[in-house]
This record gives structure tokens, sequence and C-alpha cells, in this order.
């Protein structure tokens, strides 16, 4: 029972992955088609190195991704800070949770709609306030519960003599930060990979990295960059940026938990 | 129902590489309690485990009844497990989560009522007030009541109980003890009780097995294992005891240690004849245990502790007394690295 | 009491920028489709419930969407319980990792390398191929959900029934199952609703047949200039998502509230 549970997940972890194997081996073809192997070769790296579209879409991600990120965790640090000795729900919370569950596109559509009637200018402030309004609640999410969990030290500290400012900078910030690290790395992953967010609240000439690779993907072929071993090097390169990431970010968050969860042994 | 003899021989068991349970071979006696003692990490859950048969051992067999049962499933062993954390099903209410394993065996429904009934009786609690229940809706005594009762009502021969008492206080404790010994007489079960704690294992266990490091360092009646304990480690573990130093008593040395037990150290006033090894000592702290009293006892730099009734400790810290130990009641055993 | 309302006061940035850029915008588009059909009060729901081209891709949107979260649902659950209940302690938090990653991947990134690794078997752009999209997009979110769902049924509960006399499979059907269920069950309606919702993958993968309410949705309003309409479907997928949601979630709040 067990070896066979083994087995089956190793088989499915060979599925999830397989897909983006064969896509970093494709990158390496000499040709330019999946399906014919002609030699290993870097040049789709090095026409990807100097594809001056595909370095501007990275940069407009970065500095989106950046912002956004920077942003969110910044407001969710001061929210979790005003309401984490609360021990229920408060409106805080609730006002973060649909952001998690309504599917993205119905934001982007609602938040199109709105910004068009005010007249906004769509280009790279509309894309951070779009992923902003769903990255300031994840980043809440991840943040707060570290916040809670610091201030059970707060009083243990003020009773050692400790001031509330120093209080929050030595115990509650120096505790959470773990939680804050996440919140960062999580919103930055978030905003760099999103694609209908940003399809919906772009303008005119401010591409990111995600629609840059939809564009050429729907219209592969055309040109060298958007062959499909061309393609398959900028996903790749994309991948690995986004899979290093997620595992510092899920191993961080795992720790986290554990920690927590012998934190709160120890205390039962 | 009839209790089934538990027999483990030379078992080895472990989870990956780690060694945990190194040759242990114990019988348990048909019908009878043997409480499994040790410190934590000792193994002592482990045996229990493999007895249920949820821990295959590396070696070893483990024979019910003489038959081998080492490979033979958890779910056919007869046997009813009360787990440390209970594991009671969340899912279920109390009615239910008795009525499992009789269902499981395909008990008509009017059978399974009477069964539930009986147990929850048994384990002191009123069917009409409590079958109806969600587990989570009871103190952790009830809780402990159900667990025993699901692991009594379908009569297993063998009934194995893992700490079953360790998170709950002392008052509840002594009642359910009370209650497990005169259930364990009623079923006739064969009883393995695990535990950490020298009292219980005393108060409960027909025998006794003491752990240490993945092995039983001694077996015995309890009141037997307290006489002649076979090492320092037993000694110190199953009761306490005063370890002397050979140049007070003139006993001991050579990877051997002399020891007494804190009621067989006397004080008096008058300096006492008899076949007693003698000494002065000065009186430190006294510390109140209800009918008794604990007296510290100083001498040479070495503290010796004595346990005395009340009426008798008349003195007060700084007095100087004279300690007598009968030499029949110090027992030489194996010194252990601790 | 000052001390505190100061305190709260430091929630007004995050507060008052969700208010402005997710509530409002939500309220505005609810507000602009009761509106804006051109025969009057509601008649861009009515068009869109009552011409086939639209309800029709709603209703097939929905059945893959449904197919997508059984699947991925049932082929995350057994390796979900292996993470939780049955690997060694120190492999658990690593399997969960290997599971999950890919979901952080793009899922343009991913549907690309999906339908390369399709194109080697010979699998085009198609119905089969955006199934196997949808499915693989959302598998680790269903390992996520499952792992979830598995945490609340630990093993010890299995091995109780087993020394209560219970088999295996009888273990998994009368234990294990009945505690993971309601959690299984929240995870597949987000994975309907995000499905339902998808545009990348039916759009790489899906070939003509590729249409969901997130392509009709894309249609609508940035190439096929319906407003009236796209805002219609957009409420309604707002309620729908409300309602889904909260009938997922209220058996696991009974459940938490018993316990």
């Amino acid at each position: 029972m067990r070896r066979l549970l083994a087995i089956y997940t190793i088989i499915l972890a060979m599925l999830l992955y397989a897909p983006i194997l064969v896509m970093a081996i494709q990158s390496f073809n000499k040709s330019p088609y999946i399906g014919s192997w002609e030699g290993f070769t870097l040049t789709w790296y090095k026409v990807l190195a100097s594809d001056e579209e595909a370095v501007q879409a990275l940069l407009n991600s970065l500095y989106v991704a950046a912002a956004s990120s920077g942003l969110s965790v910044g407001m969710a640090l001061l929210a979790g800070m005003a309401v984490r000795r609360r021990r229920s729900l408060t409106l805080v919370d609730l006002l973060t949770y649909p952001p998690l569950v309504l599917p993205e596109i119905v934001e982007a559509v609602s938040l199109l709609l709105f910004l068009a009637a005010l007249g906004a200018p769509f280009g790279a402030l509309t894309v951070i306030i779009g992923h902003t309004a769903f990255n300031v609640a994840y980043a809440y999410i991840v943040v707060a519960p570290s916040l809670k969990e610091a201030t059970r030290y707060e009083e243990a500290a003020r009773t050692l003599g400790a001031s509330p400012l120093r209080v929050a900078a030595t115990i509650t910030l120096r505790l959470a930060a773990p939680g804050l690290v996440s919140a960062a790395m999580l919103t930055l992953l978030l905003s760099f990979t999103d694609f209908i967010k940003t399809l919906f609240t772009t303008g005119p000439g401010f591409e990111t990295l995600p629609l840059l690779l939809w564009n050429r993907a729907r219209r592969p072929g055309l040109r060298l960059e958007s062959s499909h071993s061309a393609l398959a090097a900028l996903a790749t390169v994309m991948t690995l940026a986004t899979l290093l990431v997620a595992a510092a970010y899920t191993m961080v968050a795992i720790r986290r938990g554990a920690s927590l969860e012998r934190g709160n042994t120890i205390q039962r | 129902m009839t209790g089934a003899s538990v027999t483990l021989e030379e078992v080895e068991a472990g989870y990956g590489s780690e060694a945990v349970l190194k040759g242990v071979s114990l019988a348990f006696p048909r019908g009878r309690v043997t409480a499994v003692i040790g410190p934590s990490g000792c193994g002592k859950t482990t045996l229990l485990r493999v007895v249920a048969g949820l821990v295959q051992p590396r070696r070893g067999r483990v024979l019910f009844d003489g038959r081998d049962y080492t490979r033979v499933p958890p779910e056919r062993r007869n046997v009813g497990v009360v787990f440390q954390d209970l594991a009671l099903f969340p899912h279920m209410t109390v009615y239910d989560n008795i009525a499992f394993p009789l269902r499981i065996r395909g008990y008509s429904e009017g059978e399974v009522r009477r069964r539930v009934k009986w147990a929850l009786e048994l384990v002191g609690l009123e069917p009409s007030l409590f079958a109806g229940r969600s587990v989570s809706s009871l103190s952790g005594g009830q809780q402990q009541r159900v667990a025993i009762a699901r692991a009594i009502v379908y009569e297993p021969s063998v009934l194995l109980l893992d700490e079953p008492l360790s998170h709950l206080d002392l008052k509840i404790r002594q009642r359910l003890l009370e209650e497990l010994r005169r259930i364990q007489r009623e079923t006739g079960a064969t009883m393995i009780y695990v535990t950490h704690d020298q009292w219980e294992a005393m108060e409960l266990g027909d025998y006794v097995a003491i752990m240490r490091d993945g092995r039983v360092v001694q077996w015995g009646e309890p009141e037997e294992v307290y006489d002649n304990p076979v090492d320092e480690f037993v000694a110190t573990f199953f009761g306490d005891a005063n370890l002397l130093p050979s140049k007070l008593v003139g006993l001991g040395g050579n990877g051997l240690v002399a020891v007494v037990r804190p009621e067989d150290v006397e004080v008096a006033r008058d300096k006492p004849g008899g076949d007693y090894i003698v000494f002065e000592a000065t009186v430190g702290d006294k510390v109140f245990h209800g009918g008794q009293v604990k007296v510290t006892l100083r001498v040479d730099g070495v503290e010796l502790r004595a346990l005395m009734p009340r009426r008798k400790a008349s003195f007060t810290a700084g007095d100087r007394v004279y300690v007598a130990i009968s030499k029949e009641r110090i027992r030489l055993v194996r010194r252990s690295n601790t | 009491m000052t001390g505190s309302l100061a305190a709260l006061l430091l929630a007004t940035p995050m507060i008052l920028f969700l208010l402005a850029f997710f509530y409002a915008p939500l309220a505005y588009a609810v507000a602009y489709s009761v509106e804006a059909g051109g025969g009057g009060l509601l008649s861009a729901y009515i068009e869109v419930l009552t011409r086939p081209e639209y309800y029709g891709v709603v209703a097939a949107s929905a059945v893959n969407a449904l197919i997508a979260a059984g699947i991925s649902t049932l082929l995350a659950a057994p390796a979900a319980y292996y993470a939780t209940n049955m690997a060694s302690p120190r492999m658990r938090p690593l399997i969960l990792v290997v599971l999950v990653a890919p979901f952080w991947v793009d899922v343009l990134l991913r549907s690309l390398s999906l339908k390369a690794i399709l194109y080697l078997v010979d699998v085009r752009e198609g119905y089969l191929a955006m199934m196997l999209g949808l499915v693989y997009e959302y598998l680790p979110i269903a390992v996520i959900t499952g792992y979830v769902a598995f945490s609340g049924a630990p093993q010890r509960l299995v091995e109780a029934a087993r020394t209560l006399g219970a088999t295996p499979l009888q273990a998994l059907i009368s234990v294990l199952l009945p505690i993971a269920a309601p959690w299984l069950a929240a995870g597949a309606v987000i994975i309907f609703l995000m499905a339902l919702t998808d545009y990348v993958v039916p759009g790489l993968l899906g070939g003509t047949q590729g249409f969901t309410v997130g392509t009709l949705l894309y249609y609508l309003i940035l190439s096929g200039d319906r407003w009236d309409l796209g805002s219609a479907l957009t409420s309604l997928l707002t309620i729908a998502t409300v309602a889904g949601t909260a009938v997922a979630f209220k058996r696991i709040y009974e459940v938490a509230a018993r316990a």
C-alpha cells in the first residue's frame, strides 16, 4: 500500500515536470522546430540575449513586480500591525478574503471598466494598481498571522523592561521577518507571472514578459524570435527563475509553519 | 472473554535506519496486567505498536497464545488499543465511535446497541446522556473513557494502553486507574499498559517490565523489582533510591553501588543499637508529603533522603541526628552509566 | 483606547486601496451591467442568458471545468495522502514542495510546455489537449487542498481503525474519506471556478474548441466591444463565486465550529 502510493506519487511528480523538461531540452535544439532533434546549440539563448524587445519586457516585468510587491507588503504590514492584537476576525480580515477567491478575469474586467470610466491612462501605473489589488490580499494573509504570533512575546518583552517602540523593533518585526520575506517573495512571483490582470489593464506600448510570450506563442514561427526553440529558451529561463523563487518561498513557509507548530506544542 | 498470552522473541524494530527496539524478549501472561515503563524514547510505545501489528519487526517473532502472529495484520489480531492521543474519530458521535469495531465485525444493530450500552456503563458514562454527543464536546476525562469503551466493546483478547492517562489531572487519573483495574478484572483481557509514571505502573501492574534504550532491563512483580533492582538505573527509576558512597557504608565499589530506599533510612536523636550502619548527619530540608515527610540529611557532602511518618519527624533544619540503615535493607546493584 | 484607535489608522492605506481598486470596480461593473444593455434595465443579462451562443459557452465551459476539477482532485488525492500520512516526516515537506512548485511557474509557460510535449505524442490543439491542460494546470492546487484535507485525517486514525478490526479499505471508506471529503470538495469548487474562467489554457491548447467563459469575456470586452454583455457576465460570475465558496466552506465551518 505504502509502496504503491510512493510509486504513484513519483509518477505524478514526473508527469508534472515532464513538459517543463521537454521545453528545456527543446531550447538546446539546433532545429527551430519541435519534434526534430538536430543537435545541441546555445544559439537560442544568444538570440534571446540580443532580443531587445524581450529584454525590455523583462525590465517592465521586474519593475511592475518590485513596485507591486513593495506596495503590497508595506500596506499589509501596516494593516497587520493595526490588528495584530485582535483575537477574532476583523473587518480587515474580511476585506482581504474576496480578492483571494474571485476569479482573476472577473477582477480584471471590472477594473478595466472602472478605470476606463475614470479615464485613467492605461500603462505601467494601471498594471501596478491591478497587480496590487490582489497582491495586497496575499501579502496580508501571510504577514498578519506572523505578526499575531509575534505578539505573544510582546508582553513578555514589556515585563522585561523594553519600551513599546523597542518591542516593536526588536521583538515583533524581528519575529515576523520570515513572514515578511515570504510575503515579498509570494507577491513578486504572483506579479511577475501574472497574465490576465496585465492583459486587461495595460496600455499601448507597455508589454510584460508573459504578454510577450503570449503574443509570440499565439503566432509561432513568424520570426526567428518566435520559433519553437527560441520560445523554449525564453520559457526555460523564466521557469527556472520562478521555480527557484518558488522553492525558496515554499521552504520558508513550511519551516515557519513547522516552527509555529513546535512553538504551539511546547506551549500546550 | 479470555485473554491471550503474548510473547515477544528477540524483537528488533525501528524506523528508517534508526533501531528503536534492540532485541526484546518478553512474555505477557494471559489475563494479567503488565506495565511497561521507561523514560521517554526508550522504545515502549514502539513495543506496543509491534504487539498491535502497526510496526513490523525487522527481526524476531510475535506470538499470540504460542502462534506466530508476526505477519498478521492489526485488524486480525483482536487487540484493543487506547492510543496516547486517543485517536477518536472526529466525524462520529460517541455511539458511532464505540459501535465502529462492532459494525466492522458485522454485529446486528440490536447487538451493537446492547454492547455499546454495556461498554459505556462499564467506563462510567451514562448511555442516555453521552451516546449522541460528538466526541469534541467531551472533556478530556470523558474522551478517555470513550476511547477505553471503544477498545473493550468487542472484548479483545489483548488490551493495549499507551500512556492513556498522561494528560489528565491527578484526581481523574486516580479514578480511571481504579476503573481500568476493575474493567480488566471483569473482562479478563491480557493488558499491556505503557507508561512513564512509576506510580501508575506499581498500582496497576501484576508485572512490570522496565525498559531502557530499546531493551528490557528487568521484568517481575512490582514489589520484587522494587526490592531487588538489578542495577542503579532500575533502582532510581522505579521508586526513589539513595546511592550510598562506599566510604560511608563500607560497601560497593568494583562496578557495584549500594542503594537504599528513603523509607529504610531511619533517623533518631539517640544512637540506636542493633545490626545497623550508623552515622551522624545534619538535617537539611523537610518537605511535607501529606502523611509523610521527606527529610534531607547531609553527611560528608553527601545528601540522603529519608521518608518517615510525620509524627516521627520532630527535628528541624540544622539539628544533628543519627542516621541508621539496616544492613538487610541495603542492596548492591550494578552501576549504570547514566 | 485612543492608542488602539491610532493603531487602527495603520490599516487605512490597505482598506482604502482595496475599496478603491477591488470593491469599487466590482460595484461599478454591477451597476454598469444593470443599465448598459441597449434594451433597458437588465437587458444585457437577458441577452447573455437567452442567446445560445453565450449561455451555450457558459454551460459547456462549466461542464469542462467540472470534469477538470474532478479529475485533478482525484489524481492529486493519493499523492497528497502519501505526502501527509505515509512518507517519513522528513520527506513530507519535500514532497509537497516538489508537487506544488510547478504551480508557481506561469500558466503560460506550463501550457506552452505541455503543448510541446503533446506535440511530440501527436496530440494537437483541441478538446483533449485543452482538458489535459486544465488538469495539468490545477493539479498542484489539488495537491495543496488534498494536503490540507488529509492533514485533518491523520494516519493515527487509520491505525486506530485497523486495530479495531477494519481492513485498509474499510479504514479508507469509513474514516479517511468522510474526514477528508469536505476539504476535497472545497478544493474542487475552487478549481472549478478557476477552470471556468481560464483564458490561457483554452487559448493556447484548445484550438477552435477552446472556448471558456474566460475567452468569451476576452472577446466581449477586448475585441468585441460588447462591454454591456461582458459586465453582465462578470457580475454573474461574481455571484456564482460568492455562492460557490459559501457552499463549499459551509461544511468546513460547521465541522470547525463543532471542534
